[in-house]
């Protein structure tokens, strides 16, 4: 978009009337990355101010490339903070072993909230919720992100498996629960 | 399951639902966010400011030693250039310049070779024979063409026809030399006059061929010495405008090569030709246009005109006449410049880049007439240089770039400063237009 694009070189010159409006546009958006990398608000505040002050010192390493382009980079920038807010907690353990779970039938997300979701994804695991946040919404590979987190392509995808598995099994007891 | 196609199962439409999702964010986020942001600016501007001294410390540096070394490159030729050329200088200053050298001999050592050599051209006089004078080479002497080596050597040589003329105002010459220290010094003057040449810059080559010479014909002299006096032939060739003393003439023996030299001599002594030239600095400015390639990397064209002027002066011992030329250029510079340091305002950086010089214009003066003149060829130059620019707008700057140039010989035949100086400063001040 093209006023995106003049947004951008605004902020870009150190304007910091474009500064503000950029952090009025993604804020809302990075907080809900945050949050579901980092359900704890606090945290995830944190993560957002460190990702935007990122965002405002390196804009001149950005290249705008069309719509979209923004949001993705500064997501991107979001997603790696909270990894190091993570990592910085030693949350990313992802050694404990795996207790099985049953077979479960496929969840229907469609009578449940954004708000539910939201927070069913933050009680996964730490190393569940990162693996099936990269790989659902950040729509990495297994391969992209063990290289990501420093872990085996194997246990990435056996983290993923198991993470869809109990997330489908919480959104299932929370729908048996509201009947 | 390593399964890595992202299947189009529910955790797709989780997907689809919560990507665009937003939270709230408490209100003083934004403060706390702006307040880091201008300590990180705060920080970077102090790195840069040490940065730049650096790199302001080694950019000045290198345009120190680029002018130790022009001046130490100059500095020899330029001598050389300096008398050949006159360096600006009349022939009379330059006279001046070659006393000051001849002064080095002290004036009684002069007064006693001088005696000796009047003594002996006293006797060679009768013989009719030519006369060699040589000149204290090391100093005096300036650029001479190749071919005029021999003329300068035959010019000194009192020429036979005029020899005998002469004889009555040499004899003259005789009471007068009585005051040798003063005339002495006039005498070295009127040599080098004599000398004092074009400004084809064969100058170390010439010089060497002449000392060459002088070597060979100071052996076919009985008395030889460490040094010469130089003396001259004005008195036998008529007056300069300058001096009127005339000048002793020295004897020589008898030697196989004088005899050619005293035919190369008459037929020389007809025109006696001699130029100098002197070259000013060319003066440049510029409008140019300046494209951002990214944030340090900045490509620009644009036109630039300069203006050459150089004064001649040509003639033969009774007359010299003044001729100004002024060349006027028009040129495309494409340069590609590094920032150092830079802010919406000021920006400086090093530049590199080459420049091609169209001569629009060329224009001769002399006393009598103005008229214009063959124009020179292309002029190709490369150079670097560093420079500062102040953007008065965002889209116009005032840059000031001094530099270094080396200017390509265009084999042409018009004499600029340009193939004088092929590698010299300069000094441009223009203004840009920043593109991006």
């Amino acid at each position: 978009m093209e006023t995106e694009a003049k947004l951008v070189d605004n902020v870009k010159r150190g304007d910091r009337t474009a500064m503000r409006q950029l952090y009025e546009q993604l804020a809302g958006v990075l907080m809900a990355v945050a949050m579901r990398y980092v359900p704890d608000k606090n945290c995830a505040q944190d993560v957002v101010q460190d990702a935007f002050v990122k965002i405002f010192t390196s804009i001149g390493q950005f290249q705008y490339r069309g719509k979209g382009s923004l949001c993705a980079w500064a997501t991107r920038i979001t997603v790696n903070m909270a990894l190091d807010s993570l990592r910085h907690d030693n949350a990313l353990d992802m050694s404990q072993p795996i207790p099985d779970v049953a077979d479960e039938p496929e969840p229907d997300i469609g009578g449940v909230s954004d708000e539910v979701l939201f927070e069913l994804i933050g009680r996964l695991p730490a190393g569940y919720r990162v693996v099936l946040n990269l790989y659902v919404f950040g729509q990495l590979s297994h391969k992209e992100i063990a290289k990501k987190l420093g872990i085996k392509v194997s246990t990435s995808a056996s983290q993923f498996f198991h993470a869809k598995k109990m997330l489908g099994k919480m959104i299932n007891e929370y729908q048996n629960d509201c009947k | 399951m390593t399964n890595d196609i992202h299947n189009n199962d529910w955790t797709d439409d989780l997907r689809r639902r919560l990507q665009d999702a937003r939270a709230d964010v408490p209100s003083d986020l934004w403060a706390a966010i702006e307040s880091r942001v201008d300590e990180a600016e705060k920080q970077r501007r102090t790195h840069r400011t040490v940065v730049l001294r650096w790199w302001s410390a080694a950019a000045g540096v290198v345009v120190l030693v680029g002018i130790a070394a022009l001046m130490a490159l100059h500095g020899g030729g330029a001598r050389d250039a300096g008398t050949s050329s006159l360096g600006g200088n009349t022939l009379a200053s330059a006279s001046q310049h070659a006393s000051s050298a001849a002064e080095s001999a002290s004036p009684a050592e002069a007064n006693a070779l001088l005696q000796k050599e009047k003594e002996a051209w006293m006797a060679s006089s009768q013989r009719g024979m030519g006369l060699i004078a040589s000149a204290n080479v090391k100093r005096s002497v300036s650029v001479l063409s190749d071919e005029s080596n021999t003329d300068v050597i035959s010019e000194n040589m009192n020429l036979t026809s005029e020899n005998k003329n002469s004889l009555q105002s040499n004899q003259s010459f005789n009471s007068e030399n009585s005051s040798v220290p003063q005339n002495t010094n006039d005498k070295n003057s009127q040599q080098s006059n004599n000398y004092s040449n074009s400004s084809k810059s064969n100058s170390k080559s010439a010089m060497l061929l002449h000392e060459e010479k002088h070597r060979d014909m100071h052996s076919a002299q009985s008395a030889s010495s460490g040094w010469h006096v130089g003396v001259g032939t004005s008195g036998a060739l008529g007056n300069y405008d300058q001096t009127s003393a005339v000048q002793p003439v020295v004897a020589s023996d008898a030697a196989p090569n004088d005899a050619v030299m005293m035919l190369r001599a008459t037929a020389y002594q007809a025109s006696n030709y001699q130029e100098s030239a002197h070259h000013s600095m060319p003066v440049s400015v510029g409008v140019s246009a300046a494209y951002g390639v990214n944030k340090r990397l900045t490509l620009s064209t644009g036109v630039v005109y300069t203006r050459a002027s150089s004064t001649f002066e040509r003639g033969n011992t009774r007359s010299v006449a003044t001729e100004s030329q002024t060349l006027h250029y028009i040129g495309v510079p494409v340069n590609a410049s590094y920032t150092l340091w830079g802010n919406r305002t000021v920006r400086t950086y090093v530049q590199a880049g080459g420049q091609a010089d169209f001569n629009v214009a060329a224009k001769v003066k002399t006393e009598s007439s103005s008229r214009n003149t063959e124009r020179d060829r292309v002029q190709f130059s490369a150079g670097g240089a560093v420079g500062a620019q102040v953007n008065v707008l965002p889209q116009l700057g005032v840059y000031v770039e001094p530099g270094v140039r080396y200017y390509f010989d265009n084999n042409s035949s018009t004499q600029t400063y340009f193939k004088e100086h092929p590698c010299n400063f300069n000094l441009q001040i223009g203004l840009r237009y920043n593109i991006k």
